[in-house]
C-alpha cells in the first residue's frame, strides 16, 4: 500500500532530476547557448551598475532578462550553470503542468506521468531548454494559448479568453521568436472564436484577445520613451545572440537557410503526430479540430515570417513548440475518444524529435549535439571568447560592454570595465579623449556598425589612438592599450 | 400547483347565492385561484368583482358572528404576545378583548384552524367575530410599530454595539489615524524625500496586489461555472410546490411611486405558488405619493402593505429591519422597486440552499441591467455590475472570501436573520456589511445563478449620489470590521482578510487615490519638472509606470472580459473608455469621504425611473397585469 503510494511520486521526482541532470550536464561539457551567454552578459552588468536603468527596463525581451536579474539578485554567484538551472526548473515545472492538465483530462496518474515523461524527454524539448529560459517561457505561453484555444470555441469560460490574450501576451514578451509567432497566430485566432459571436462581434472578440498584447507593446514603446527617449530604442538593442540565432563569427549576419524552415516544417510533423491524429480523432467536434489547425497552422506561420524576417532559430528549436502543441492536444483529448494507444504518438513525437536533431546542422544544434554526445564542444564565437581572455583581470578598460555582452559573461564580470553607464565613459564622450588604460572598439564596416567608444573615437579601430598599442585583432574587434602596458 | 380548497368552494357558492359575485366571475375566479395559487376571496376581492366590506358583512352573517371594525375598535394592546406576530399575519387571527371571562378572537379567514386555535390559547369561553384581512394586518402594525420601530433602529446596536456603525469612529480607530499621520508628518519634517518614496511605494504595492487579487478572482470565479449551472437547472426542475417553504419578500421603496408596477408585475411570474409567498411593499409612513400609488394599483391581497413609522436614521436597513418582524417565510428576500428577478429565481435559491451545508446563511443572486444599451453610462455600469456579479463573486465564493452581498436579491434564511439582528440601520450599505459580518459570525453566503434586472443609472449626477453612498458605506463597513482586526483576522483567515482589503478597502481607496496619482502624472508627464526625479527615483518610476500601465490594462482587460458570459459583446469597445467611469468613482469616493465626516447616515437617495426603458417597463407591467 505505502509502496504504491509513494510510487508515484518517486517516478515523478526521478523523472524531474533526470531531466534536471541531463540538462546541466549538457552545460558542464561545455553547452552554454549564445543567448544565455549574452542574458547572462547583461545581467552581470545589470546587477553591478554597470548598466543604466533605463537599459535594463527598456531591453528586449524583457520577460527573461528582469528573471535573470531576479534570480541574478538572489544568487549572485550561480553564473550560466544558475540559469541553465533556471531553464531546466522552468521545463520541469511546464511538465508537472502538462501531468496535472493529462490527470485532469481522465489519464490515469501512470498514464499521465508516462506521457509527460515522454514529452519531456524529447530531444527537441531538451534541446528547447537548453536555449535558455526566454525560449522556455515562450513554451508556457504557448501552452497557456494552446489550452485556452481548446475551449474557446465552447464561448462558456471567460478563463479560456484569458488563457489565450495572457498566452499571446508572454510569448510576445518571452522572446523575438514569441513576438513573430504572435504576428503569425493572428488570422488563425478567427478559428478559435466561437463561430456565433464571430459572427455578431469580430471587433469585439478580436480586441479582448489582443488587448492584452497590444496593450503591453504600447505600454513597452511608453516606457521606452520615458527611460530612452525614443520609443523603438529596444528595437536597436536586439542581438542575434537574444533571438536565439546564435552567435555570428564571421560578422555577415549570415541568416538560416530555406531548406532550415523546410526542415522545421517538417519536423513539425515528426514532433507532433498527437496533433495530426487528434485532428482525425475528433470528427464532429469542430472546436478541437479548429484548435488543432489553429495551432499548427500559427507555428508553420512563425516559421516563415521568423524566415522571412532572418529571424530563424535552429529548426530543432522552433519545431520544438511542437513538443508542447502535442501535450496540449492529449490534455484536450476528447475523452470518450481517448484510446491509449493515442500515448505511443507521443513516444513517436519523441522518436520523430530525435531524428530532426540529428538532421538539424545549425550551428547552436551542433553544439548541443556534441555535448549530448560527450565529444568536445566548439565555443560559439572565438572571437568573443579571444577578446574576454586579453580583457581578463585587467582594469580601466574603455568597452561598450552592452554591444557584446556575452564577453562579460565570458571574463566573469564588469569589474575594471568602464560601460556607458560609468562616469569616465560620459566624460569620454563629451572631451572626446580618455585616460582608459585598454580601449575596445568594434569595426564599423561590420553589419552591426560601430558601437558607442567607435562613435566617441570614429578612427580608433582603423588607426588606433596616439599612446596606445594594438593588443588584440579579431574580425570585428579590436583592443589597444596604453603602450606602457602593451605587450 | 396550489390545490383549490374545498371551504373556497363553499365561500364561491355561498357569494353566489346571495347574488355578491356572478357565476361566470365565479367561474372565472376559480380558474385564477388555482392558477396562482390563491385562495378564491382574494382573487375575487384583487378583481373588485366584491367589495371588501360586503364579502366581510356576508360572512359574517353566514356565521352569525359580530363584524368588527378595527380602526373604530382596536384589540386590547396586553391580549397581543410579540412572539405571535408571525402567526397573526398568517392566519389572520387575534386575539380582540376580553369581557367578562370570555375572550373574543377576531380572523378574516373563519374556520377549523381559527376554533382550534382559539381553543388551545383561551379554552373554551372564546368568541368568534370578523374583521377585514387589511384591518387585521393593520391592527396588529399599529400594536406593535412603536416597539418593533425601536427595535429597528437599535437592535444591533444595543446587542452588537462593536458591529455598528452608530459609532463612526471608535477612539482606538482615531488615536490609530492620529498616530499614522503624526508618523508621516514627522517623517516628512526629518526625512522628506525618504518619507515620500516610502508612502508612494506603499501605495504602488497596494495598487498592484490590489490588481493582481483582482484578476485571480476573475480566473477562480470563471472556473467550473456551467457545470454547476447546469446541476442546478436540473436540481430546479426536480422540485415539487408542495415542498416549497414559505418565502418572504421584501420590497422597501421611498418616493418610487412610478415602478411600483414593475416589481409588482415581476413578482406575479415569479415561478412559486402565491399561496407560499409572502410580499411585503415596506413604505415609509410619510411617503404618501407611493402609498397612494401602490393603493391605486389594486395590488391583490398576496401582496401586503407594510406602512414604517417615521424616525432616524430613515434608511433602507430600517424600513427591512420593520418589516422582517411581520415576515412568515422560512426564506427572504429583498428586491429594489424597479426590480425584475428571473421567474424561477425563488427555486434556484431553494435548491441552493438545500444543497448547501447548514452554515450557508445566505444566497445571492447576479445583479444586471435591462437598459444596458441606452447610453454610455448605463454601458459602462452594465460592465461593471457584470464584472462584479458574474465574474468576481464567484471568484470570492470559490476562494471563501468574505461576499459584501449585492444591495438586492440576496436570498437569506429567517433564522439567521433574526439571530444576526438583521441589517445595521446606521450603515448605507448595510448588505455589504451583512456579509461581511454573516462570515464573521460563521456563516458564509453562496450565490445563486439567476439575474435579477434592475434599471442603470442613465444620469451622471444621479450616478454619483448612488456611488457615492456605496463607497461611504464600504467605508463604514470597513470602520466597522476592523475595530477588531485580530478577531477579524481569526474569523475570516488570511485570504479572508486580504480579500476584505483588497474588496472593501481597494474598491474606496483606489477611488479616493486615483485623482492623487493622475495629478502628479499629468503634472510630470506636462511639465517634465525635475522635482519629481527625487521623489521617483528610476525603479520606483519603473514600478508606478507598470502600475499605471499593467494596472489599468489589466483592469479595462477584465472589463471587457465582463460581458462574454452574457454574449453582450457590443459593450466591449466601451470598456477603452473606462476612464472616465474611474473620474466619476473619484468624485463619488470624495463625496462619498466628505459625507462620512458630516452626514454619516444620511441615505443619498437614487432617483428611479428616469429611464426611458423604465417607462417601457412600467407599460408592459401595467399591460400585465390588466391581463391578468
Amino acid at each position: 500500500m505505502s509502496v504504491s503510494r509513494f510510487a508515484l511520486p518517486a517516478v515523478l521526482s526521478l523523472l524531474i532530476c533526470l531531466f534536471v541532470a541531463a540538462v546541466f550536464a549538457f552545460h558542464l561539457r561545455g553547452f552554454v547557448s549564445a543567448s544565455d551567454l549574452d542574458l547572462h552578459g547583461r545581467t552581470l552588468l545589470g546587477l553591478s551598475g554597470s548598466l543604466s536603468f533605463a537599459s535594463i527596463v527598456t531591453a528586449f525581451p524583457p520577460v527573461p532578462y528582469i528573471a535573470a536579474v531576479m534570480f541574478g539578485y538572489v544568487l549572485p554567484d550561480a553564473g550560466t550553470s544558475g540559469l541553465s538551472l533556471l531553464s531546466a526548473g522552468l521545463s520541469a515545472l511546464l511538465a508537472l503542468a502538462w501531468y496535472r492538465a493529462f490527470t485532469i483530462n481522465g489519464l490515469s496518474r501512470w498514464e499521465a506521468a508516462a506521457a509527460s515523461g515522454a514529452l519531456l524527454f524529447n530531444p527537441v524539448f531538451l534541446r528547447a531548454a537548453g536555449e535558455g529560459i526566454g525560449f522556455v517561457i515562450l513554451h508556457w505561453g504557448f501552452w497557456f494559448t494552446a489550452l485556452g484555444a481548446f475551449g474557446l470555441r465552447r464561448g462558456e469560460r471567460v478563463n479560456d479568453l484569458m488563457l489565450v490574450s495572457v498566452g499571446l501576451c508572454i510569448m510576445a514578451f518571452a522572446h523575438p521568436y514569441g513576438l513573430i509567432l504572435v504576428f503569425a497566430s493572428l488570422p488563425f485566432l478567427a478559428l478559435i472564436m466561437p463561430a456565433d459571436r464571430l459572427r455578431t462581434a469580430p471587433v469585439a472578440l478580436y480586441l479582448i484577445l489582443l488587448f492584452p498584447v497590444m496593450f503591453a507593446l504600447l505600454s513597452f514603446l511608453y516606457v521606452n520613451w520615458v527611460f530612452a527617449f525614443d520609443p523603438l530604442s529596444f528595437a536597436h538593442a536586439i542581438s542575434r545572440e537574444a533571438a536565439g540565432l546564435g552567435a555570428d563569427p564571421s560578422g555577415r549576419a549570415i541568416a538560416a537557410p530555406w531548406q532550415a524552415v523546410a526542415l522545421a516544417a517538417a519536423g513539425l510533423f515528426a514532433v507532433c503526430p498527437a496533433a495530426v491524429s487528434m485532428f482525425f480523432a475528433a470528427r464532429g467536434m469542430a472546436p478541437l479540430r479548429y484548435a488543432v489547425m489553429a495551432l499548427f497552422l500559427s507555428l508553420l506561420g512563425a516559421m516563415v515570417l521568423a524566415f522571412a524576417f532572418g529571424m530563424f532559430p535552429s529548426p530543432a528549436v522552433a519545431a520544438s513548440l511542437g513538443v508542447t502543441a502535442a501535450a496540449c492536444c492529449v490534455a484536450r483529448w476528447p475523452l470518450n475518444r481517448l484510446r491509449r494507444v493515442e500515448l505511443l504518438l507521443l513516444l513517436a513525437g519523441a522518436v520523430g524529435g530525435g531524428v530532426l536533431i540529428l538532421a538539424d546542422g545549425s550551428p547552436e544544434t551542433e553544439r548541443w549535439k556534441a555535448a549530448a554526445l560527450q565529444r568536445p564542444v566548439p565555443v560559439a564565437d572565438p572571437e568573443l571568447v579571444g577578446l574576454s581572455r586579453v580583457l581578463r583581470g585587467r582594469s580601466e578598460i574603455l568597452f561598450d560592454a552592452e554591444a557584446a555582452p556575452a564577453v562579460i559573461a565570458l571574463r566573469g564580470g564588469p569589474d575594471g570595465i568602464w560601460t556607458s553607464a560609468d562616469t569616465p565613459f560620459t566624460l569620454a564622450s563629451l572631451r572626446g579623449r580618455t585616460d582608459a588604460r585598454m580601449l575596445v572598439v568594434r569595426d564599423r564596416g561590420s553589419v552591426y556598425g560601430s558601437d558607442r567608444v567607435g562613435r566617441i573615437f570614429p578612427d580608433l579601430y582603423d588607426d588606433g589612438h596616439p599612446g596606445y598599442d594594438l593588443v588584440y585583432d579579431g574580425l570585428r574587434w579590436r583592443v589597444y592599450e596604453t603602450s606602457g602596458e602593451a605587450g | 400547483m396550489a390545490s383549490f380548497l374545498s371551504i373556497d368552494s363553499w365561500t364561491g357558492d355561498f357569494l353566489a347565492e346571495r347574488g355578491l359575485v356572478t357565476t361566470r366571475q365565479l367561474n372565472e375566479a376559480s380558474e385564477l385561484a388555482v392558477r396562482w395559487g390563491s385562495s378564491l376571496v382574494d382573487v375575487m376581492l384583487t378583481k373588485n368583482w366584491i367589495a371588501a366590506d360586503d364579502y366581510y358583512a356576508a360572512l359574517a352573517d353566514r356565521f352569525g358572528v359580530a363584524l368588527v371594525d378595527l380602526e373604530r375598535d382596536p384589540p386590547a394592546p396586553d391580549l397581543l404576545n410579540e412572539g405571535d406576530v408571525a402567526h397573526y399575519m398568517r392566519a389572520l387571527v387575534i386575539p380582540w378583548r376580553e369581557d367578562g371571562g370570555v375572550t373574543t378572537i377576531v380572523t378574516a379567514l373563519p374556520g377549523p384552524e381559527v376554533i382550534l386555535y382559539a381553543r388551545t390559547g383561551w379554552g373554551e369561553n372564546v368568541r368568534i367575530a370578523i374583521a377585514s384581512k387589511q384591518q387585521i394586518q393593520h391592527a396588529v402594525q399599529n400594536a406593535f410599530s412603536k416597539r418593533f420601530s425601536h427595535a429597528a433602529v437599535y437592535d444591533l446596536a444595543e446587542h452588537d454595539p462593536v458591529m455598528s456603525a452608530q459609532t463612526v469612529f471608535t477612539p482606538a480607530q482615531i488615536v490609530c489615524a492620529w498616530l499614522g499621520i503624526s508618523a508621516i508628518a514627522v517623517g516628512l519634517a526629518l526625512a522628506p524625500v525618504a518619507t515620500l518614496i516610502a508612502v508612494n511605494l506603499v501605495m504602488t504595492v497596494f495598487y498592484l496586489g490590489n490588481f493582481v487579487f483582482k484578476s485571480v478572482l476573475v480566473w477562480s470565479g470563471g472556473r467550473r461555472q456551467h457545470a454547476s449551472e447546469r446541476q442546478l437547472e436540473a436540481a430546479v426542475a426536480m422540485l415539487r410546490d408542495e415542498d416549497l417553504p414559505v418565502y418572504t419578500v421584501l420590497v422597501p421603496m421611498f418616493r418610487e411611486p412610478d415602478v411600483l408596477p414593475i416589481v409588482a408585475n415581476a413578482l406575479r411570474e415569479l415561478d412559486y405558488p402565491t399561496s407560499r409567498l409572502d410580499i411585503k411593499i415596506v413604505l415609509e409612513e410619510g411617503d404618501q405619493v407611493t402609498i397612494d400609488a401602490a393603493t391605486a394599483l389594486g395590488l391583490e391581497s398576496i401582496f401586503e402593505i407594510v406602512l414604517v413609522p417615521p424616525s432616524q436614521p430613515q434608511t433602507k436597513p430600517k424600513a427591512c429591519n420593520y418589516a422582517l418582524k411581520f415576515a412568515r417565510g422560512e426564506y427572504l428576500v429583498i428586491y429594489d422597486a424597479e426590480d425584475k428577478p428571473e421567474p424561477d429565481q425563488l427555486k434556484k435559491v431553494v435548491v441552493t440552499f438545500q444543497r448547501s451545508p447548514a452554515h450557508v446563511a445566505c444566497v445571492q443572486c447576479r445583479l444586471n441591467y435591462f437598459n444596458r444599451e441606452e447610453n454610455w453610462l448605463t454601458r459602462l455600469f452594465t460592465l461593471d455590475y457584470s464584472l462584479w456579479f458574474d465574474l468576481m463573486l464567484p471568484g470570492l465564493e470559490k476562494l471563501k472570501i468574505p461576499i459584501p452581498l449585492g444591495g438586492t436579491s440576496n436570498h437569506f434564511r429567517m433564522d439567521v436573520l433574526r439571530e444576526l439582528r438583521a441589517w445595521d440601520p446606521f450603515n448605507v450599505t448595510e448588505d455589504a456589511d451583512l456579509g461581511i459580518r454573516l462570515t464573521q459570525k460563521g456563516y458564509e453566503v453562496r450565490l445563486a445563478a439567476s439575474t435579477t434586472f434592475e434599471e442603470a443609472n442613465v444620469s451622471q449626477s444621479n450616478w454619483i449620489r448612488q456611488r457615492s453612498r456605496w463607497i461611504k458605506g464600504y467605508m463604514q463597513t470597513f470602520l466597522v470590521h476592523t475595530r477588531r482586526p485580530l478577531h477579524l483576522y481569526r474569523t475570516i483567515g488570511t485570504l479572508g482578510i486580504l480579500g476584505f482589503v483588497f474588496f472593501i478597502g481597494g474598491t474606496m481607496l483606489s477611488g479616493l487615490l486615483n485623482p492623487v496619482f493622475w495629478a502628479i502624472f499629468a503634472a510630470w508627464l506636462v511639465t517634465e519638472i525635475g522635482a519629481f526625479d527625487v521623489l521617483f527615483p528610476p525603479a520606483l518610476l519603473y514600478l508606478s509606470l507598470f502600475n499605471l500601465l499593467a494596472g489599468n490594462g489589466l483592469f479595462v482587460f477584465i472589463m471587457m472580459l465582463a460581458p462574454f458570459r452574457r454574449n453582450w459583446l457590443s459593450l466591449v469597445p466601451f470598456s477603452l473608455t473606462v476612464i472616465w467611469y474611474w473620474v466619476l468613482m473619484s468624485i463619488a469616493a470624495w463625496k462619498g469621504a466628505w459625507q462620512l465626516v458630516t452626514k454619516p447616515f444620511y441615505w443619498e437617495k437614487t432617483e428611479h425611473g428616469l429611464s426611458k426603458h423604465t417607462a417601457e417597463e412600467v407599460s408592459k407591467a401595467r399591460a400585465g397585469q390588466q391581463a391578468a
